[in-house]
């Protein structure tokens, strides 16, 4: 099993063994070393044995080990042929990241930064085991479920125009509460308005770079200005959902398939248990996109409270909110011919390009808004999908930075130093719940995401619009 | 002690070993639940008997340990210890004590959002069994 570097930023495993296609990774020469000791990349030649894969097995910049299909994994499959696995989504179902713009300028909230973190942190429940204000009734549960963002929408939680600019609209339709177990209901029922712990963050930010004015402009963008970044996903109820099935795949697997990994565990798309999992999973998506719409208007409130502000002087805007774990039904084009496929984006972002029909009218000439966060003291960008991705990648790209450091070892590694302090003087509040976050969390446990998105920018499957500069932070 | 932690990059997880299946089960519920909780701490005042499934002993080691942290994120109960009293290879049935969870009692550590099978199977070593297990946080 060789890598052959193709150009700067393209790797590729020759199709060899059990192996049904090749594997393509989008890397660049400082990140590829990583790559390769990880061994991230054999567990993409396992994705390319699962059955029905089409054309190639693909890993984005970001690519790192997970369980089952590497981090940074795309994968498309035939529907008829082809296989869903719970483990190419990923335990954090409709894991995402949603962005809002402001009118306010870097003067505007300077002097209450700190503030503005510790308001944030007391009104936002986050940290190991932290619920949300009421537990929703079964009832309730199955209405957010059916209908994602709509019914944060109309409890009140954000503006009508919020679904046009969220991916799916803020729901996939085939979601089926009754494919959901009474154990994810429970686990999801306090947790609606959760940040949970471990690398979910609000971030306060500031435009620091424009690469595009045009699309900016249409992002709502500007230099100088506020913004308000949310990273969560579907909490408990998602990881019980793919556990339940990642548990019941397993027991059938062993008559189905033979596979090189448990934790690759699937079923076929058109039978009963893929049927149910793909269901199930669009509940916990649409519960992860009403958390998400949750939290930012929670988020606002805040804000407004802090700066003593009105709606109309904050002029918040939804940029976009997009999912990096999930299963999708898209259109792409293979082998010349439009055709309906199952695509899996594990840690990885859709990057559809401008034209496409799922876009609103608004962001149709410049492609899907794709956000990157980084670590909370480095920056978080702001792409735009494009034809390349389209043609080569199901139309996708990268999520995020990806650890270099485990926890242990990030909380070693930061003995002695004191990190808050030391983001303060770069300008950057952060409040962190659980006592070991801060460590946790720090720069250095994170690859460069400035490297992760030149590479993402430079083999052109997404590009660069904007850089944003983190100067208050919330983490779980 | 019979289990020990291990570092992986984006998660966590034990290595576990005994002499038997049973204790092996046993002492991979002690190794998970100490990373959740400080277990000296956690008293079994209660106790419930289930019966877990599964396609082999890895497979029922691992749905013990999803039940244990089901348990506690679904239901607020932290196990104290678990003895598995029968297990045939497809079936396994375990008695666990337990207690509820109380925040002014029982300081949490981690926490673990799933139980994967990545860590590989039980493994046969001298003088007993050993698997490793991790965690996803």
């Amino acid at each position: 099993m060789e890598l052959i570097q193709i150009d700067p930023y393209r790797w590729e495993i020759k199709k060899t063994g059990a192996m049904h296609v090749p594997a393509r990774i989008y890397s660049s020469t400082a990140l590829i070393d990583a790559v390769k000791q990880e061994e991230a990349y054999k567990q993409l030649v396992n994705v390319a044995q699962l059955p029905g894969i089409i054309s190639v097995a693909l890993a984005m910049p970001d690519v790192h080990w997970g369980y089952g299909f590497p981090i940074g994994g795309v994968a498309a499959f035939d529907l008829d042929t082809g296989i869903i696995s719970p483990g190419g989504v990923g335990y954090d179902i409709n894991c995402g990241v949603r962005l809002a713009s402001t009118k306010l300028t870097l003067k505007d909230v300077q002097d209450n930064l700190e503030t503005l973190a510790v308001t944030m942190q007391r009104n936002i429940p986050s940290g190991v085991g932290q619920k949300g204000a009421t537990p929703l009734t079964n009832s309730e549960l199955k209405k957010v479920m059916k209908q994602g963002s709509k019914w944060a929408i109309d409890k009140g939680y954000g503006d009508l125009s919020d679904a046009l600019f969220t991916e799916e609209g803020g729901c996939m339709p085939n979601a089926d509460p009754e494919a959901v177990s009474q154990r994810a209901m429970e686990r999801g029922r306090p947790q609606l308005g959760t940040l949970g712990s471990g690398n979910h963050f609000i971030e306060i930010g500031l435009v620091e770079e424009i690469f595009d004015q045009a699309t900016a402009d249409a992002f709502n963008l500007s230099e100088g200005l506020v913004t308000i970044m949310i990273h969560t996903g579907s909490r408990g109820l998602g990881h019980q959902v793919c556990d339940d099935f990642l548990a019941a795949m397993t027991r059938k697997q062993s008559k189905d398939f033979k596979l090189p990994d448990r934790q690759l565990a699937c079923a076929l798309f058109r039978s009963p248990e893929g049927e149910h999992y793909f269901n199930a999973m669009a509940c916990a998506a649409n519960f992860a996109w009403a958390n998400r719409q949750v939290l930012m208007h929670i988020a606002r409130d805040v804000i407004l409270n802090v700066f003593h502000i009105s709606p109309r002087e904050l002029g918040m805007h939804l940029v976009y909110d997009v999912c990096h774990n999930i299963a999708k039904t898209e259109y792409h084009i293979i082998n010349g011919e439009r055709k309906l496929v199952c695509v899996h984006r594990k840690g990885a972002t859709r990057s559809f390009a401008p034209g496409n029909t799922q876009l609103n009218d608004r962001y149709k000439p410049f492609g899907q808004p794709v956000l990157i966060p980084g670590d909370m003291g480095t920056a978080s960008y702001v792409l735009a999908g494009t034809e390349t991705a389209m043609k080569e990648t199901f139309g996708s790209t990268c999520h995020g930075a990806g650890r270099v450091l485990s926890r242990k070892a990030a909380v070693k590694a930061s003995k002695g130093r004191r990190l808050r302090e030391e983001l303060e003087s770069k300008g950057i509040f952060v409040r962190a719940t659980g006592k070991l976050t801060m460590a946790e969390e720090m720069s250095e446990a994170y690859k460069d995401v400035t490297e992760v998105v030149g590479a993402a920018h430079g083999s052109g499957i997404s590009r660069k619009v904007a850089k944003l500069r983190p100067i208050a932070v919330v983490k779980g | 002690m019979p289990f020990e932690v291990i570092e992986h990059t984006a998660d966590t997880g034990i290595r576990v070993w005994a002499p038997d299946l049973p204790s092996l089960f046993s002492e991979a519920a002690r190794g998970m639940l100490s990373q959740i909780t400080e277990l000296a701490r956690v008293e079994p005042v209660r106790e419930r008997t289930i019966t877990i499934e599964g396609m082999d002993e890895t497979d029922l080691l691992i749905n013990t340990l999803r039940e244990l942290l089901y348990m506690f994120n679904g239901e607020e109960l932290l196990a104290a210890a678990l003895e598995v009293e029968m297990t045939n290879g497809s079936a396994a049935k375990e008695r666990i004590g337990y207690e509820k969870y109380d925040p002014r009692k029982h300081k949490l550590h981690m926490d673990i959002k799933a139980v994967t099978y990545a860590g590989g199977d039980i493994r046969k070593i001298p003088g007993g069994f050993e698997i490793t297990v991790i965690f996803d946080i």
